[in-house]
């Protein structure tokens, strides 16, 4: 089996062993940590897809952002429930309802005529052009520019909302 | 040089379990940060289905790339402002379970 | 060290890699042995005092093995746990602070071709990135001790490192922008003029998020001394204190190496093209001269409060850094117009461009500071 198969199922198996013990922890602040650890799994897939920069963003901003701001927000509610109730409602049918979802699109996947190698890289330097379709007009420069807009006003909105009353 | 001997179908089965373990915290789970926590595991599961297209079919084109940045920019604001209502939340009611959380209910 | 990793990489090329690593990681941590001992005499000298001495034992020439000592009396003290502590939490935090601070060195380039572990194209983000995995440790630090002081120590130095990441992320994008390239190595091969001639003012505003970012005085809310015990590692003790420690000085040296490969020149310098190994060498003395400036701010400033700290980020430094961004994009685009392409007439353009700005920015601060002292003076006068 070649190197890369085993690199990918060793992450892989962090990645989705890290997320089943996010939504099976009994502590929360337990459970951000496996997030963070699920997060890792999932940028070193994006490392095994050679896209360095979708890594770099996947470090930076989910887990230097999105996941900094879980832990104080769980800091902050101090874990928030009353602790003589269960912390799940109904794990079975959930399971139920997640397991069959999972087998319908395994069963997709597997009907389609899906390449087994990866197409031939044009040239290394990928990056330059996502750089230059985000600022083509006549490429992605709307939804780059709606994005920014977007970002402003969630900005804005979470400081209003977060305030102290 | 590439990364030879994975096929595309191992990625989208990896991204389709995510996004199934993912549905499950959301479904099972009480407390609301736990909630936002397994909407994030999602959104990843969907972003790494893009890149691993993006990587197999067409490398030239960039719209599955650009595509995926957007869905990050996205779900990073979304889970901000989740998180700062939940803050909020709190500091009204004093608990952050969902089913505790009913003053609109009829 | 220049093998492409692959599904067809033989075993022992793997191997080879994997060693190479091994060694750049060892690189901060002989050279944090150095420099610890160097920080002690020199701030034993700034607080007009001798610092580590050969009173008593014989500590090598000068005390040169003063830090083997302490490390090895720091090795042998017994790892105390609260009763109340989270344990695997409590235990990992530490773990987690090392491995980040040493997992930078992974992009960092000694020499021109082949010193590196894996040149990423994009490097200078895989520096920000890693470094703002920081807070983390921080977090489980406080959380985990239970400890009132711990919790408060890991709030603030969260809101500041978290804070401060951004005017760092806009200065690091104006010699990115300069090179056009995010690979490291790309922009020490730039930078036939070192980057600190061209644009001044993004370096200072990198110098100054850097010295928040890893904790220096004037920022050092995170273990204020005297005030919060010793912040979220209060309750650490022996070799865990000790993996805090020697992480906080390695992310001075990083800063330190990272300033000196975007701003100063990286490993250019006389006889490089013959002697590659002489890179390495140039390399680490800009960035001991940098590592020097940092810590003569910490021998001689006082600490901010949390609201100053705050304060300069979001209404100086991230408003500054934005504008600098800008005008150095707008005067990039500019220059070639204007006919200067070569790389002396275009630093000193945009030399021009920053020395402009920042005597704006000067101007418009003391302006806004004489307005403030007149009311005071009205304030007073008035009954």
């Amino acid at each position: 089996m070649p190197v890369s198969q085993v690199v990918f199922l060793a992450v892989g198996a962090l990645a989705l062993g890290a997320a089943v013990r996010v939504v099976m922890s009994h502590r929360v602040f337990h459970a951000a940590l496996w997030l963070i650890g699920s997060f890792f799994g999932v940028a070193a897939l994006y490392m095994l897809l050679e896209s360095p920069f979708m890594a770099g963003i996947q470090l930076f901003l989910y887990i230097g952002g999105v996941a900094v701001l879980t832990v104080i927000a769980i800091m902050v509610t101090k874990g928030g429930m009353r602790p003589d109730r269960r912390s799940t409602n109904d794990p079975w049918s959930s399971a139920v309802v997640a397991v069959a979802l999972f087998a319908v699109m395994v069963w997709m996947i597997i009907q389609l005529p899906l390449p087994a190698e990866p197409a031939s890289q044009v040239h290394g330097e990928s990056l330059h052009l996502l750089g230059a379709a985000l600022v083509d007009p006549e490429g992605y420069l709307l939804p780059f520019e709606v994005v920014s807009v977007m970002l402003l006003i969630v900005l804005i909105g979470s400081l209003y909302l977060g305030r102290e009353r | 040089m590439a990364i030879t001997g994975i096929p595309l179908s191992w990625y989208l089965i990896a991204g389709a379990a995510l996004f199934c373990v993912g549905v499950y915290g959301v479904l099972a789970n009480r407390n609301l940060i736990m909630i936002i926590m397994s909407i994030e595991i999602m959104l990843n599961a969907v972003v790494l289905n893009l890149v691993a297209f993006a990587r197999y079919m067409e490398p030239a084109r960039v719209t599955g790339k650009a595509f995926a940045i957007i869905v990050y920019a996205t779900a990073a604001a979304e889970a901000a402002l989740g998180l700062a209502l939940i803050i909020s939340v709190w500091r009204t009611e004093n608990t952050v379970a969902v089913e505790e959380i009913d003053l609109l209910q009829g | 060290m220049d093998v492409v990793p692959g599904g067809s990489t033989p075993i022992p090329a793997f191997l080879l890699r994997l060693l190479g690593a091994f060694a750049m990681a060892l690189v901060p941590l002989v050279l944090i042995l150095f420099l610890i001992w160097e920080s002690r005499k020199v701030i034993g000298r700034m607080q007009d005092r001798l610092g580590p001495t050969n009173a008593g034992t014989y500590a090598g020439p000068f005390a040169l093995f003063q830090t083997f000592a302490d490390g090895i009396k720091i090795l042998t003290k017994e790892l105390i746990i609260p009763d109340g502590a989270d344990r695997p939490v409590f235990i990992a935090a530490p773990i987690l602070v090392v491995t980040v601070a040493i997992a930078v060195w992974a992009v960092i380039p000694l020499g021109p071709a082949g010193l590196q572990v894996v040149d990423l194209d994009v490097g200078a983000f895989y520096v920000v990135a890693m470094s703002s995995l920081a807070p983390f440790s921080m977090i489980m630090a406080g959380w985990s001790s239970r400890n009132k002081y711990a919790e408060v120590g890991a709030f603030r130095a969260v809101s500041q490192i978290v804070s401060y990441e951004i005017p760092q992320v806009l200065a690091l994008l104006a010699p990115v922008l300069l090179t056009g390239s995010l690979s490291l190595q790309n922009i020490i091969q730039a930078q036939s003029v070192p980057y600190i001639v061209a644009v001044p003012l993004a370096a200072l505003i990198y110098f100054l998020a850097s010295a928040a970012e890893v904790g220096r005085l004037p920022f050092e809310l995170a273990e204020a001394d005297s005030e919060i015990v010793a912040g979220f590692f209060t309750e650490y003790s022996g070799m865990m204190f000790g993996a805090f420690y020697l992480a906080e000085f390695i992310n001075n040296l990083t800063a330190a190496v990272v300033f000196a490969i975007l701003f100063l020149g990286g490993w250019r310098g006389p006889w490089v093209d013959q002697v590659p190994m002489l890179g390495a060498v140039w390399l680490l003395l800009k960035a001991f001269l940098v590592f020097n400036v940092l810590l003569l701010f910490w021998a001689a400033m006082p600490r901010l409060r949390i609201d100053q700290v705050l304060g300069f980020n979001w209404k100086f430094l991230v408003p500054l850094g934005m504008v600098v961004l800008l005008a150095v994009a707008l005067v990039d685009k500019l220059l070639p117009l204007v006919g200067l392409t070569d790389p002396w007439p275009r630093s000193l353009g945009l030399l021009l461009a920053n020395m402009v700005l920042g005597l704006g920015v000067v101007g418009v601060l003391s302006w806004m500071g004489r307005r403030a002292q007149r009311r005071i003076v009205r304030r007073e006068v008035a009954p």
